[in-house]
């Protein structure tokens, strides 16, 4: 097991650097830099930059030296673990991005107190945002998503497999940025049920702590639910096919031979086998709750990070959108390992091959 | 639905029993026959039949031109200006017709009559969709004014504008899908054909890296560092194009590796076939028909990554039209319902469509997999 960890991670070493690579080429090749939106020939000169002012920011940022030269200084801004500086912030972007919690540790309280001010610091951070609300989503898509599953493959072809399967591939088609607009308008607006904006009621620091948990679900409720019910009608499905492929196995022939009931079978054989395919669902759920936070955290001001990406966009800060791209593939890259770490620690079979 | 499986396991079974399967020839009538058992994939068809049409003829649907008019004693089709090929089919000076630049005219024109105008017949929604009017700023959908689906903030009627917002929406399917289409199978089939370092060393760590990107999150980042002045449907398609070839990629690499070591490719390459003739010629059409399915998948998710950057303000610009600019003013004036209720639902049933007609294909070609 612990060679295979070791294989793995090393393998991960040049997926990382050339995930650094095609970022920097994405953002080099694509037409302009931050600052040439502000020379639009044809504005008015109020709202042209002039050309020495131009160069100035271009030399001020680095952008006027050769591209193997900035693609070097950047690289070691991501060593260094401070991700560049943002533009519109003028801080280190890991700052903007973890909300300085590594600073915690440094300021020389006691190892338990420093471990706290760390978590509060990092939840109150968009990172800290973004997790709290994409657990919850993950939470709300294997609560409903499991038992479908499962009955759907418990009675395959029944009613409730077919409405299921037909609902649930109708809600996978559903774009998540319209539900949440008519969520808002029916719950938020119309019936005035749910805050949709932020992720706290003004005067949260002075709520006692069920207060403030319950203040936190409410605000949650809405973008949580756009965020889950797409990968619903994939965790649904794909529970119900592991659970029928484990149903196909000889083993699940062998206990129903010697004749254990149905329920039996299917907890205790299919079930607890059809566990192992689940595990490497993680990785590939994330790709699609991170590009859905990016919208749905946007349209409910939620302060995390896709929200953030999404000023930075509008910003043009550089530094913060080539930082959460890598960000994003790393975390997509890291859910992978640890799904085929899983698998492996389950199955000795996987270490091997 | 189970009396469908029957008959299509059947079909399958004669399927296997003949020549492997291909795209073109005798496999196409029975792939169309299986792919009309499916309500729903026929039903996604229809879909995007209408979409297409609605699409083509949006000039003729909104318009705030007559469809035919006689002015001065002459006839002429204004409408048809903009509608290639009937434009060029129709005498130059029966389409070329400019009448007032007021806007209004036509529709004021029982209360205001002009003898100069006999009989006129406008289109069903009398509207362009770049005309602005003050008196219709959010204005809702009122069936007696002629605005189905409302107005948005700058009184440009909606309808008019999804009209022209699907044709957006058919082109960036088509050419996003085109585009990563042609990177995709030629990195795939390098990869699966060449094999040896050229695909362990690069094309499978190529491949494997960009499958680490969320597609939205690379096509943010893309279109955040262009200039706005080049954000154009054009452009927007060019980069979804270019931002999701690598699942393309993938299932065309799969599909090579398997096929590479078919008795198909020894017999072609004992003839005497190259290597790049063996590839494009050979294996490629065989590949091809598992691609289609994949490849009408990656049209229902370039829609929704088209509506979903326009959304955000960094895809197709106003006053240009798309659904997702459209459905993005909602969040503006949360109150304007008709906003978000009508181009999200084009959206949906779009992304639906695709993704039926996807399955539907599927099944149709690999009726083992149904179920």
């Amino acid at each position: 097991m612990l060679a295979y960890t070791v294989r793995r991670l090393l393998l991960m070493v040049p997926t990382l650097l050339l995930i650094t690579v095609v970022v920097f080429a994405v953002v080099k090749l694509a037409p302009g830099n931050p600052f040439s939106v502000l020379q639009v020939p044809g504005e008015g000169p109020s709202r042209q930059m002039n050309p020495e002012d131009y160069q100035a920011m271009l030399h001020r940022y680095g952008l006027d030296r050769p591209w193997p030269v900035q693609y070097w200084r950047w690289l070691r801004t991501l060593a260094s673990g401070s991700l560049g500086e943002s533009f519109s912030q003028r801080r280190p972007v890991s700052d903007v991005l973890f909300g300085g919690a590594e600073r915690a540790f440094s300021a020389g309280l006691p190892p338990a107190a420093a471990a706290s001010a760390f978590l509060r610091r990092l939840a109150e951070s968009p990172f800290g945002a973004t997790v709290q609300l994409n657990l919850l989503a993950l939470l709300f898509m294997a609560g409903v998503a499991f038992p479908v599953g499962l009955r759907a493959a418990a009675r395959r072809g029944g009613a409730f497999d077919r409405v299921s399967s037909l609902l649930l591939y109708g809600l996978y088609s559903l774009p998540n940025f319209w539900v949440a607009v008519l969520l808002i308008v029916l719950v938020g607006v119309h019936w005035r049920l749910l805050p949709f904006i932020g992720m706290h009621s003004d005067g949260f620091g002075a709520m006692g702590p069920l207060a403030q948990a319950w203040d936190f679900l409410r605000h949650a409720t809405l973008p949580a639910l756009c965020l889950s019910y797409g990968g619903l009608a994939f965790v649904a499905r794909f529970t119900r096919g592991t659970v029928l492929e484990a149903l196909h196995q000889d083993y699940v022939r062998t206990a129903r031979a010697k004749g254990l009931t149905e329920r039996a079978v299917l907890r205790r054989h299919a079930v607890r086998n059809a566990l192992i395919p689940l595990l490497t669902l993680a990785g590939l759920l994330l790709p699609s709750l991170v590009s859905g936070s990016v919208i749905i955290e946007e349209i409910f001001a939620w302060p995390g990070l896709g929200r953030l990406f999404v000023q930075a966009i509008y910003a043009r800060d550089y530094p913060v959108i080539l930082a959460e791209s890598v960000l994003g593939a790393v975390a997509v890259l890291l859910s992978t390992l640890a799904a085929d770490l899983a698998c492996a620690a389950a199955d000795p079979r996987v270490r091997l091959t | 639905m189970s009396g469908r499986e029957e008959g299509a396991v059947k079909i399958g079974a004669e399927a296997r029993t003949g020549a492997p399967r291909s795209l073109g020839g005798d496999a196409t009538p029975t792939l169309w026959a299986r792919f009309r058992r499916s309500k729903g994939a026929m039903a996604g068809l229809a879909f995007v039949g209408f979409l297409l049409a609605a699409a083509y003829f949006a000039p003729l649907i909104a318009n705030n031109e007559p469809l035919v008019i006689r002015y001065e004693g002459r006839w002429s089709f204004p409408a048809f200006r903009e509608l290639p090929p009937l434009n060029h089919l129709l005498p130059k000076d029966a389409v070329d017709l400019r009448l007032a630049a007021d806007p209004d005219w036509l529709l004021d024109l029982p209360s205001k009559p002009d003898p100069r105008v006999g009989f006129f017949l406008l289109p069903p929604v009398p509207y362009s969709p770049y005309q602005t009017r003050l008196r219709d700023v959010n204005r809702g959908p009122s069936l007696s004014r002629r605005h189905p689906f409302g107005c948005d903030d700058s009184g440009r009627d909606v309808c008019a504008r999804m009209l022209y917002g699907a044709r957006v929406s058919l082109l960036v399917g088509f050419l996003a899908v085109g585009v990563a289409l042609l990177i995709g199978v030629a990195v795939g089939a390098l990869g699966g054909y060449a094999g040896g370092w050229v695909d362990a060393v690069v094309v499978s760590r190529l491949i494997e890296v960009m499958m680490c990107f969320p597609t939205f999150f690379l096509l943010l980042a893309v279109v955040a560092v262009m200039d706005p002045r080049y954000l154009n449907a054009w452009t927007v398609m060019l980069v979804i194009g270019l931002t999701s070839w690598p699942a393309l990629a993938r299932y065309t690499r799969a599909e090579f590796l398997r096929l590479k070591d078919s008795d198909m490719t020894a017999s072609a390459l004992a003839a005497g076939a190259g290597p790049v003739r063996v590839a494009f010629r050979h294996l490629l059409p065989n590949a091809l028909t598992p691609l289609l399915v994949n490849a009408t998948f990656a049209i229902a998710g370039s829609i929704l990554l088209e509506s979903a950057v326009s959304f955000l303000g960094v895809g197709v610009q106003p006053p240009e039209p798309s659904w997702g600019n459209i459905l993005s003013l909602v969040t503006r004036y949360w109150s304007a319902w008709w906003l978000g209720l009508f181009p999200g639902a084009a959206i949906f049933l779009s992304v639906l469509s695709y993704n039926l007609v996807g399955e539907g294909l599927r099944e149709a070609l690999d009726p083992h997999s149904a179920g």
